[in-house]
């Protein structure tokens, strides 16, 4: 045999042991998550998804087991308390309450300001983060030393070590998926439901100048996602400031995030510090309440109701019987958002 | 191999060599960068500060500047034109300096640029633009014709009383489209492809025919009003 023939040879007989594998060691768990078809309405428009943390089955289902567990803020200044300890399903994850008026989450997806006075501006996942580092200061190592939690973040991001960071991306995605699009006034929207004499009337005051609604609180999310000053105060303190607090701009003064009117029958009571116990003192305020400063709205000024709305009380009852359109039974009781068994 | 088989093999080598050499393409076609700056009679646009006035002597502020650019088509001197289909969004108060691209513009000399303020009216329509946050909290209610705000400007102003108020000029409808033609004597090539639309504010009041904010500081279903800023529109923008 020729001297070159050996040489070939003998290196494939190396190439055939050396690339054995070393069944000594464990093979190395792959990591893959199952991507989460959200399910947008399709009147609504679409939300922004970052790339950086994209929806997953795995994902959504750790954010929603944080939201329910005590453990986010175990150790923190809010011990014991979770997300859903102020946010209750079946209020439209809001919660009656005194004092600032608790926000309630309902499509978040679309939000670029969080809290009244839109201190945190973004995304989903800013506005986690500054739940998570700030609100709830929450302990990692506190979730880490759990059974459980390690396995999900793992499922969720390939990565069993917890952090702040990935821990306010779980909740992020979760928000993601609280979505309320299915009300009777969605339904009318897409030809599939009938209004009431009274509900189409007060449904016209609201998308016409005479009730001149629609201007903050926007179709489909039926907010604009904006601040104004809709004239509760003429006088500012610390306590009323609202965006003021963030710009220290003296137009600002006075003007709050305006939040959104879906299930505005659960979400009572109203306004930035819960002045209004029911709907028909929110309406009275804009019939005849408003108050004026520098910083007042424009849209509040229009000429002939320089003194409010001035609707009559069968409009007023229309516009109430309109606002009820608003609730969507169906997202306070899905069971996709409620507590995990 | 023959002598005269080797040559043919030379010769014809030497043949593709030659026909293989690059040849390069220049475009006939460029982008237009057009870049805003919001001014008022000459100075520089700070929103929210009384610091404006109009020829009525309204003294007044902008608090809100948002509207829509559609359509641009640029003329050259023989009469040809080339349109650039599409809708422009533009808020001055949270973005003073918007650039926008119109693409694969042909090269050459041209002398006129026109579009509209506003929303044509094949888009015009409930989602009739692209379904976004931005488009969607400019939408006019159906119930008011539908489709979306053209321009909604908003401030205050001090009245003849001497008192603070707010205004609104809201435009929407079809009926109430701006139409914009401006000089615009460029030779566009592949370096020279940018320019800037100034947009003077003030002239949305005094333009060609003159609001007065104490006659009528709330424009919206207002069609003879709103007409009025449709019509001011055309002495609002410059370009160079």
């Amino acid at each position: 045999m020729k001297y070159w023939v050996h040489i070939v040879v003998l290196l494939g007989f190396y190439l055939f042991v050396g690339c054995e594998g070393d069944d000594s060691k464990p093979p190395k768990e792959i990591f893959s998550s199952t991507p989460y078809l959200l399910s947008i309405p399709d009147h609504f428009p679409d939300p922004v998804l970052p790339k950086n943390n994209p929806l997953t089955e795995e994902g959504v289902h750790l954010g929603r087991k944080l939201y329910y567990d005590p453990l986010l803020s175990s150790g923190g200044p809010n011990n014991g308390l979770s997300c859903s300890s102020c946010h209750f399903q079946s209020f439209s994850f809001s919660i009656p309450t005194t004092g600032t008026a608790v926000l309630p989450h309902i499509n978040l997806a679309w939000n670029q300001n969080f809290l009244w006075n839109g201190k945190v501006g973004g995304s989903l996942e800013d506005i986690m983060l500054f739940e998570v580092k700030d609100f709830f200061q929450t302990d990692v190592q506190q979730l880490q030393q759990s059974g459980i939690y390690p396995r999900l973040f793992w499922n969720a991001f390939g990565d069993s070590l917890i952090t702040q960071q990935s821990t306010a991306q779980a909740l992020a995605q979760f928000f993601r998926t609280m979505i309320s699009g299915d009300s009777k006034f969605d339904r009318y929207l897409q030809h599939k439901e009938t209004l009431s004499y009274s509900e189409l009337t007060g449904l016209e005051i609201f998308f016409s100048e005479k009730g001149d609604c629609f201007h903050c609180h926007s179709i489909p999310l039926m907010t604009d996602n904006s601040f104004h000053n809709i004239g509760l105060d003429s006088v500012f303190t610390n306590l009323n400031d609202g965006r003021f607090e963030v710009t220290g701009k003296n137009y600002d003064k006075g003007s709050f995030k305006t939040p959104t009117l879906r299930n505005i029958e659960l979400t009572a009571p109203y306004m930035h510090d819960g002045r209004f116990l029911n709907l028909e003192d929110v309406i009275e305020h804009y019939n005849s309440g408003v108050k004026h400063s520098n910083s007042l709205d424009p849209i509040m000024t229009k000429s002939g109701k320089e003194f409010g709305l001035e609707l009559t009380p069968s409009e007023k009852q229309a516009l109430v019987d309109f606002l009820l359109t608003l609730t969507d039974t169906v997202y306070i009781s899905n069971k996709l958002l409620s507590k995990p068994d | 191999m023959k002598r005269v088989d080797i040559l043919y093999i030379i010769i014809v080598s030497g043949v593709l060599a030659f026909s293989c050499e690059k040849v390069t393409v220049y475009p006939d076609t460029a982008s237009l960068n057009i870049r805003t700056n919001y001014m008022v009679s000459g100075e520089e646009l700070i929103t929210d500060t009384l610091n404006y006035t109009n020829v009525s002597s309204n003294v007044y502020s902008i608090k809100r500047l948002e509207y829509y650019l559609s359509d641009f088509i640029l003329t050259k001197s023989d009469g040809s034109s080339y349109t650039v289909f599409g809708t422009y969004y533009f808020n001055a108060v949270s973005n003073k300096s918007t650039v926008i691209t119109l693409d694969e513009i042909p090269l050459g000399d041209y002398i006129t640029l026109s579009f509209l303020v506003g929303v044509p009216e094949s888009s015009n329509v409930p989602l009739g633009l692209e379904n976004d946050l931005l488009n969607t909290n400019m939408a006019w209610p159906v119930s008011m014709g539908g489709g979306y705000h053209f321009l909604k400007m908003e401030g205050h102003f001090i009245d003849q009383n001497n008192t603070r108020k707010g205004y609104a000029l809201h435009v929407g409808t079809n009926a109430c489209l701006g139409k914009v033609e401006l000089p615009f004597s460029r030779r566009l090539t592949l370096k020279n492809r940018s320019a800037f639309l100034s947009v003077d504010v003030n002239q949305w009041f005094d333009g060609i025919v003159p609001i007065n904010l104490n006659d009528q500081n709330y424009t919206m279903g207002n069609i003879p009003e709103m007409l009025k800023v449709a019509k001011n529109s055309q002495r609002v923008f410059t370009i160079n």
